[in-house]
């Protein structure tokens, strides 16, 4: 509507619950959001401001999971680092990491529901109750279809709270919206199963260079951590790195093996590589969401599933890491943190990028080196001060922004 | 200078490597040509200047050797594409094409979608390996149900002692994946030399001499195992705590009955395998 300049109208402030109902909208509404070209002001505050005032996107809820995985890993490592340095037998320091791994659930939990509850007590009599930004984007369909019913000041707003109009709210999110979409998402299903399919088998597991098998094997038979050599199930006689030491992938897989009870090989050659698949497809859709609107994303994830399934023949491309090796370090590196990574520097989220970078420490072995995610967040942010013009300030955007619609 | 030097060498061979079997760096390569040529069309310059500068940064040999001395050089050069984002890259740069060619997927505008989505299909099929595997996943699979068939017995033969193995290769490869309570005289880092660098352990001579042995043993019908002694490997691992061989069951019969005489003891031939078990591991507790 007002990207393309067809309708003139009065820019003057707007009540702020109708900004932030407007505000998904446009970002839907329109090609680029972040464009300068687009001069909605409106549009232009669709985005939460960080500390500089650059216009950055709301989380979802692809963020929250790999964020989640991310916690995850700061738990393993925080067990496994106490039973190193503490000499722990390997059952304490199972514990300790479920310990902390059903506290992060309830305190994620309560976390949750507080808010929730702050936000609906926060909102006064008559207006529009303040959403999280995550329902603020589940809401954002229910603005598409049927505008009229909360953009119209003095018009009662209709009542969006509770739980029922959320997963109403998610359902018509999450469900595609004509044909076109429909066989888009059919075929990534389609792919995306063949994919698991082929991870839970178990066969098709490359096992050169790697042996994160038999150290969670080790670290069970023994009770202990790093205690022989996994090799041989002999004691070290040279000892090992203590940069290799540190790394807690082992430490996590072993701590589900006991909780749940499954071999080895069920949880580090099957389940681990099909949740890697997955959080592979939520880190890429969380970048395709950066990049692309609605139906372009599913085309998006199309495109990186049969990339996917190119990229077997060589050892170190994403799809032989994803489909062969899924439990590695460097596969969750590659294929989790790195699409994730870019989402969040394009949102120039640089927080959670550092997340990433401590994240890569934990798992992955980069000898004594700074890892791979510090050195794409930093190529990231010297390319975006390069090109710095593309995501407007929010004090000049809106400015010119309010010009532009004047005009 | 050397070093640099050597880097540079090892970038130039890293690459001709990466090119050799599959065309996805050359798809990059043409993606990004085809955003330079549309850039107005792409939403994020950023992440577009980024992808360019560093994908030539890994082709070139020597900024290639820079970026693989920041990585430390403990992995090899198709590691340093992991700074590349491949995979956004190029789905991204597919995804714009695709969506320029077809508006909204609508099926009013199949008759230039349908070419131009068979065509990038093609495409990818070309570019890569579409499920090919560089590995023999037939023969992986077979050796390792054979492996756990007579894991599995020999956990019968010794239920409560620890098995201390000494087998084929086929059978090492996964005897302590399939059972971490297994100890071996050696491991899988004996014939997978890259995992050496897990730990500072070596392999003094007598090991090495045992492996050797060993594979030239289970070479069908090979009656003599070169220069290396049968006795001397057997008493080294005897030594090592070993209370459990395995010999193929195709071993040529000299060296059977010369393993046995050994060992004093009959071999049991079992799941094509013939097992020497027990002696051992008396032999080795009363420290004889």
């Amino acid at each position: 509507m007002c990207a393309k300049g067809r309708v003139k109208y009065r820019y003057k402030p707007l009540p702020s619950w109708l900004e932030q109902r407007l505000i998904p909208v446009f970002e839907e509404r329109s090609e680029n959001p972040l464009s300068p070209k687009c001069v909605c002001p409106l549009k232009l505050s669709a985005h939460k401001r960080n500390k500089k005032g650059y216009a950055v996107k709301e989380n979802t809820c692809l963020d929250y999971i790999i964020f989640a995985e991310i916690v995850i890993i700061g738990f393993a490592e925080t067990a496994h680092l106490t039973a190193v340095f503490l000499k722990l037998p390997f059952h304490l320091c199972a514990m300790l990491f479920m310990g902390l791994l059903g506290g992060g659930c309830v305190t994620a939990t309560l976390f949750f529901f507080i808010r929730r509850r702050f936000a609906l007590t926060r909102a006064p009599k008559g207006t529009e109750p303040i959403l999280s930004p995550m329902e603020q984007e589940l809401t954002m369909k229910q603005d598409l279809t049927e505008p009229t019913k909360s953009i119209v000041p003095g018009r009662e707003p209709e009542p969006t709270r509770g739980m029922g109009t959320l997963v109403a709210s998610l359902r018509k999110r999450i469900l595609p919206e004509d044909k076109a979409e429909w066989t888009l998402a059919v075929l990534l299903g389609l792919l995306v199963l063949s994919q698991l399919l082929l991870v839970c088998s178990g066969d098709y597991r490359y096992r050169r260079q790697d042996m994160t098998m038999e150290t969670v094997g080790s670290f069970l038979a023994t009770d202990g951590i790093y205690q022989v050599n996994p090799m041989t199930g002999r004691p070290y006689t040279a000892g090992l790195p203590l940069r290799l030491e540190i790394l807690c992938l082992p430490t996590l897989y072993a701590s589900l093996c006991r909780a749940t009870g499954l071999n080895p090989e069920i949880v580090v050659g099957r389940l681990v590589p099909a949740l890697v698949l997955v959080s592979s497809y939520a880190a890429f859709a969380a970048l395709g969401r950066c990049l692309f609107t609605r139906k372009k994303r599913l085309c998006f994830l199309l495109a990186v599933s049969f990339l996917f399934w190119t990229g077997t023949y060589l050892y170190g491309m994403d799809g032989f890491g994803v489909l062969y090796c899924g439990w590695r370090g460097v596969t969750v590196r590659n294929c989790v943190l790195l699409p994730w990574l870019l989402s969040r520097c394009l949102r120039r989220r640089w927080a959670s990028a550092l997340l990433c970078c401590l994240a890569e420490c934990c798992i992955v072995w980069t000898y004594y080196g700074l890892g791979v995610c510090l050195f794409v967040a930093a190529g990231m942010a010297l390319a975006q001060r390069f090109c710095g013009k593309s995501v407007p300030k929010d004090s000049k955007a809106a400015s010119s922004a309010g010009k532009g619609a004047m005009k | 200078m050397t070093v640099f030097l050597k880097n540079i060498q090892m970038a130039w061979l890293g690459w001709k490597n990466y090119t050799d079997n599959g065309k996805l760096a050359a798809l990059l390569l043409a993606v990004l040509l085809f955003l330079w040529c549309y850039r107005k069309r792409v939403r994020e310059l950023p992440f577009l200047v980024y992808s360019t500068i560093i994908t030539f940064c890994c082709i070139l040999p020597v900024t290639a050797s820079l970026l693989m001395m920041y990585q430390t050089e403990f992995y090899d050069y198709e590691w340093i594409w992991s700074l590349v984002p491949v995979t956004a890259m190029t789905a991204y740069g597919l995804t714009i094409l695709m969506a320029d060619c077809w508006e909204d997927f609508k099926v009013s505008g199949w008759r230039r979608g349908i070419p131009v989505t068979l065509l990038l299909l093609v495409l990818l099929m070309l570019s890569g390996g579409m499920g090919g595997r560089p590995w023999d996943v037939g023969t992986q699979r077979n050796e390792k149900a054979s492996a756990e068939r007579v894991l599995e017995q020999l956990a019968n033969f010794l239920p409560h002692g620890e098995i201390c193995l000494w087998a084929p290769r086929e059978i090492m490869e996964y005897a302590r994946e399939l059972d971490g309570r297994i100890t071996l005289p050696y491991g899988r880092n004996m014939w997978d030399e890259s995992l050496n660098a897990y730990a500072y352990d070596i392999y003094d001579e007598k090991i090495t001499d045992m492996y050797r042995w060993m594979e030239q043993a289970t070479e069908a019908g090979m009656e003599d195992a070169g220069e290396l002694s049968m006795e001397k490997c057997v008493q080294n691992a005897l030594d090592m705590g070993v209370n459990c061989i395995l010999l193929p069951g195709d071993t040529a019969a000299g060296t059977v009955k010369e393993m046995e005489k050994a060992l004093q003891m009959d071999g049991r031939l079992l799941e094509g395998y013939w097992i020497f078990y027990g002696r051992a591991d008396q032999h080795y507790r009363t420290g004889l």
